[in-house]
């Protein structure tokens, strides 16, 4: 008898919280804009580390590591693996593509003594709009300027780059199946345009 | 028993309980604080128009006073040739853009932000060792559970792409068994560009069936093939309406204040009619 009495009380006491997924809200969403905002500047801070060539290896490479973790998962298409990547445009025409593992990777071993990154004071994040994976979606933009020096600090290269990052704000499951609908945030492909040669290089 | 019975009451309210977490909205706790150098400021950054939403922001904002022609006037491309460098506008398309810039701030027209909009786009494709331009016409759409998603409407393939003969077992697979890929927003497109790499098909973008003609079955032959590989975007336009007026934005990546998505020419819609 009390084993029928647990089993019933197990099986209906989660009936209140089976209700459909709410649409998130504008407040909610601005908010999630915030939230974007907050993440480009964990990624800001992470590409700044990775390129520092004064911290050990160890660290730089836990800098790629914990940049790597703020974008979408690996996912499987045609049973081809896919990954997030970057979009690279020149002013002189030239666009090239690598996964976001391989251009962090790539900064990491650039040939320079000194690496000086400098952003602009924020991302402007735009209006996430629901897309048909029932997943939100917005861009996130901002700009950074590369500066590549020898020993003695003369500016070997450099550039001013404007990035757009898809950003992915997820369905956390978790909470969706508790009936407490939220997000979270993962960034997708990056597009980085190259505005202008700083002068002289 | 009845303590049997009020231990279960007991654990059964703890069951919802379970399930109470911390917002995932909150900050992380990997959120490093060292100061990252930040220093540029230059005005452009703050003018440049960045997004399609931010750029409807503006438009409904400049029409909503009085004072706002002048604004109106800041989300055209001020470079472009037609609008005379004197200050003086004395061409057609002058005309225009000052017919254009009354009428909305006059009846405070509104732009919706779920509202028509087209797009043409231009991608740079290899084929066969040979790069052309292939040109696609999309547009947005709305499902009823009010998810956004750009699809196909018209391809217009490169000159030189020769007929194929149709994969049809491939085919049938990518037409019926391929959801549409989320591609909500338009920034460079690179949704719908990742897209066409990952599935090697235009038809999980262009549910529409008539959609799909000569032109279309075309790409679709090379692109199944996997002789032809779509590479970037290498032009952008959107087409928003604006009352009577349908506006085309192109995007301006250059460091002034006047630049990001800005008003590249107009269509004045039903212009005989009226």
């Amino acid at each position: 008898m009390m084993k029928y009495i647990y089993i019933f009380l197990l099986l209906f006491s989660g009936i209140g919280r089976l209700h459909a997924q709410p649409e998130m809200d504008q407040k909610r969403l601005a908010e999630f804009q915030k939230l974007t905002q907050q993440r480009v500047n964990d990624l800001q801070l992470y590409i700044s580390l990775i390129a520092d060539k004064s911290l050990s290896i160890e660290q730089r490479e836990q800098a790629v590591e914990l940049a790597v973790s703020l974008f979408e998962k690996d996912y499987m298409v045609n049973g081809k693996r896919r990954t997030p990547y970057v979009q690279v445009s020149r002013r002189n025409g030239t666009i090239s593509s690598v996964p976001v593992r391989i251009y962090f990777k790539n900064l990491m071993n650039v040939k320079f003594d000194k690496v000086e990154i400098t952003y602009y004071d924020a991302a402007v994040v735009s209006e996430f709009e629901k897309g048909t994976d029932g997943n939100y979606h917005a861009t996130a933009t901002y700009y950074q300027q590369f500066k590549g020096m020898d020993k003695k600090g003369n500016l070997i290269y450099g550039s001013r780059d404007r990035k757009d990052i898809r950003v992915t704000a997820q369905s956390a499951a978790v909470y969706a199946q508790a009936g407490k609908e939220d997000l979270k945030i993962f960034f997708g492909d990056i597009t980085v345009r190259d505005t202008v040669p700083i002068p002289g290089f | 028993m009845a303590t049997s019975m009020t231990n279960l009451w007991l654990f059964t309210l703890l069951v919802p309980l379970s399930e109470l977490h911390a917002q995932v909205a909150a900050p992380r706790a990997d959120t490093i604080k060292i100061n990252v150098r930040k220093g540029l400021s230059e005005s452009y950054m703050n003018g440049q128009i960045k997004h399609v939403s931010d750029f409807i922001n503006r438009f409904n904002a400049s029409t909503s006073d009085n004072a706002g022609g002048m604004r109106m006037f800041e989300l055209f491309n001020e470079d472009d040739q037609r609008l005379s460098v004197s200050g003086r506008i004395h061409d057609a398309y002058g005309y225009k853009v000052n017919l254009f810039i009354q009428t909305v701030t006059e009846k405070h027209t509104k732009m919706p932000k779920r509202g028509p909009v087209t797009a043409k786009i231009g991608l740079k494709v290899g084929y066969n060792g040979t790069l052309d331009t292939l040109t696609v016409h999309l547009r947005k759409d709305y499902t009823a559970d009010s998810a956004a998603y750009w699809h196909v409407t018209r391809v217009i393939a490169p000159a030189q792409l020769p007929e194929e003969k149709l994969n049809t077992r491939k085919s049938h697979s990518a037409e019926n068994k391929v959801e549409l890929p989320p591609n909500a927003h338009e920034v460079s497109f690179v949704p719908l560009l990742r897209g066409l790499d990952d599935y090697q098909s235009l038809a999980p973008f262009t549910p529409c069936l008539e959609c799909r003609d000569a032109a279309w079955r075309k790409v679709e032959n090379a692109l199944q093939s996997g002789r032809m590989t779509a590479e970037a975007v290498v032009s952008n336009k959107i087409y928003l309406a604006a009352g009577d007026w349908e506006i085309e934005l192109s995007e301006f990546i250059r460091e002034k204040e006047n630049s990001g998505w800005l008003i590249s020419d107009l269509i004045e819609k039903n212009a005989v009619m009226k």
